[in-house]
């Protein structure tokens, strides 16, 4: 559904995107992480046909963003970070000139409008004026614009940005409905947790190229390299490290002060028996549990923390 | 009758008439032509008071509207058409819509200019009244050689229909190319102040040289003319006019050459400049 294939961009001096390469299926969720400056916006406005690129291309079902620029902009929604709204308008004005702007005919707007507001949960709102909305409710008129002409693509660029935690939620289950709808979503984020919930896949871009990308479990498997263990110890630790430490396929063991992280080299991992060393050995233990690897970790271990 | 560009829509036209009904529309309108018909009602009831030398004084000033104000007033309108989106952070998810660029150009470039529409309306028939009136008298022709008649209109009679319509024409030419040129330099500013400030420099600026270039070689060939005629006086008597209608005619043409030169020149070259090479005008580095 989406292809990038070699994509460059170039800005005078700086390199913004360089060789940038993934593909998108019908259905995937494809969250695109990097620090700022990374290239993550100079990527998704080359998709959503703002930006031509210097290099590689970018096509949308089969279509260059290019060459097809009307048919592509007909098949993509794009929701920028930052976006402002006309004054003296309302809600229901602002999404019948949008409508009006994707071609929808006038006798179907009306209805188009009110579905995107239902779905949005704005239809209370309809008649407010749009600079009088709170951020949150904003972000979701926002998206209600790009869901009118029902694209098959979304290009959502940090969606969430600067919401507070409840509307930071609100927007997660509208994507997920979204995501059950079979859209086709890129989403941008600097909060990773919120991504790892309802993506499938991801990609790690750090000054313009990608570091990793590919299916989210995999790459964790993959990053990770086996699974982890976190003890919480009520005795002295030092003992468990000793102990522990003998035990085969044990790859490292990180102490923070009761407690204990045990890395191991393979995914088969024997913790009953990493459990009974420890409880034959007169060792109590306060908890016992897999460490869940998450996308913040993921980040940390294959980025440099080099910011362009 | 609807209005297909959305911009032009939203844009063109304001609060009260876009949130109204058709059918108050229609009375909004009807209310609209009927004031705007007031001063041509006025004008029909004094008909007999305003003889043709009063005429045609008062066609000076409002020639003023087509001809400086209307051009004057157009680089502000449209300065911030496309600069003022970007401020506001509404550009690209405007862009990236489906509206053509030609539909997105031609609906700023319209909505902007409908302020000066309303205003000229009811003008036209007036000045078109005032004109009948005053004998078709050329009221640039009664201000030149008022000095030499005492006040009496030598052309009085002349028929200058051609040549006030050419002054209204390039009038309006210039206020469209001017609107053009400050979209124009909308499109390339990041700020409505820049834009404004460097759509009346351009306009002042090119204006100012296409009118001195063309103006002086005008004069050139004008200015020989009208001193041999000034330093000859008239076999025909005090009071006759200092050169013949046609000559008269002509010099006027000569001098309205660079207006209608900026007006054909300015949209011919810059509109299809937008409509190609939009939106990749908008070159600026975009952080991400």
């Amino acid at each position: 559904m989406l292809t990038i294939d070699r994509l460059r961009k170039d800005y005078k001096a700086l390199t913004a995107v360089n060789n940038l390469s993934f593909h998108l299926e019908k259905g995937d969720v494809f969250g695109f992480i990097g620090p700022n400056g990374a290239g993550k916006t100079t990527t998704i406005k080359v998709c959503a046909t703002l930006l031509q690129p210097t290099g590689g291309t970018v096509y949308v079902d089969g279509l260059d963003v290019t060459k097809h620029t009307d048919e592509v902009r007909g098949m993509i929604g794009y929701m920028p970070d930052f976006f402002g709204v006309y004054d003296d308008i309302m809600v229901w004005e602002y999404l019948d000139f949008f409508a009006a702007a994707y071609k929808i005919e006038r006798a179907r707007r009306k209805s188009v409008t009110d579905d995107v507001l239902e779905l949005t949960d704005l239809t209370s709102k309809r008649d407010a004026y749009v600079e009088a909305l709170s951020r949150g409710m904003k972000q979701r008129l926002c998206l209600a614009k790009t869901l009118l002409h029902d694209p098959k693509v979304l290009l959502l660029d940090e969606p969430a940005s600067g919401l507070d935690p409840r509307a930071r939620i609100e927007i997660k289950e509208l994507l997920r409905e979204l995501k059950a709808m079979g859209k086709t979503i890129l989403v941008s984020s600097h909060i990773l947790p919120e991504l790892a919930d309802f993506c499938n896949k991801i990609g790690i871009i750090e000054q313009g190229e990608l570091v990793v990308c590919g299916d989210v479990g995999e790459i964790m498997r993959k990053v990770q390299g086996g699974k982890a263990l976190e003890i919480v110890l009520l005795d002295d630790c030092d003992k468990a490290v000793a102990l522990l430490s003998e035990l085969p396929n044990v790859k490292g063991i990180q102490r923070n002060e009761q407690s204990l992280r045990v890395e191991f080299s393979t995914d088969e991992v024997d913790q009953a028996l990493v459990l009974q060393t420890l409880v034959q050995n007169g060792l109590r233990v306060q908890s016992f549990a897999e460490v869940q690897v998450d996308l913040e970790d993921i980040f940390m271990k294959v980025t440099r923390g080099v910011v362009s | 009758m609807a209005v297909s560009n959305p911009i032009l829509r939203r844009e063109g036209f304001p609060r009260f008439w876009r949130r109204s009904s058709p059918v108050r529309r229609k009375v909004l309108l009807a209310i609209y032509l009927i004031v705007a018909a007031l001063p041509m009602l006025a004008l029909l009831k004094y008909w007999r008071a305003v003889d043709a030398e009063a005429a045609s004084i008062i066609i000076l000033p409002l020639s003023y509207w087509p001809t400086f104000l209307a051009p004057v007033i157009a680089p502000a309108l449209a300065a911030g058409a496309i600069a003022s989106e970007r401020e506001r952070r509404t550009w690209d998810v405007l862009v990236v819509s489906r509206l053509t660029s030609s539909e997105i150009i031609w609906g700023k470039l319209l909505s902007r200019l409908t302020p000066l529409l309303w205003i000229t309306i009811p003008l036209l028939p007036v000045m078109v009244a005032l004109l009948i009136r005053s004998g078709g008298a050329n009221p640039w022709g009664q201000w030149a050689t008022g000095g030499f008649a005492g006040g009496s209109n030598p052309y009085a009679g002349a028929s200058t229909w051609p040549l006030m319509a050419v002054g209204w024409l390039s009038g309006f030419m210039v206020t469209f190319a001017n609107a053009v040129m400050a979209l124009y330099v909308s499109f390339r500013c990041s700020s409505t102040r820049a834009a404004l400030l460097t759509a009346y420099g351009v306009a002042v600026g090119a204006y100012f040289v296409v009118t001195m270039v063309i103006g002086g070689i005008s004069m050139a060939i004008i200015l020989p003319t009208m001193m041999g005629a000034m330093s000859s006086p008239s076999s025909a008597g005090p009071g006759a006019a200092p050169f013949p209608p046609h000559v008269m005619t002509w010099m006027m043409a000569l001098a309205s050459a660079p207006p209608f030169l900026w007006g054909l020149l300015v949209p011919a070259i810059l509109l299809p400049i937008m409509v190609r090479r939009f939106p990749q005008l908008d070159s600026r580095v975009r952080a991400g």
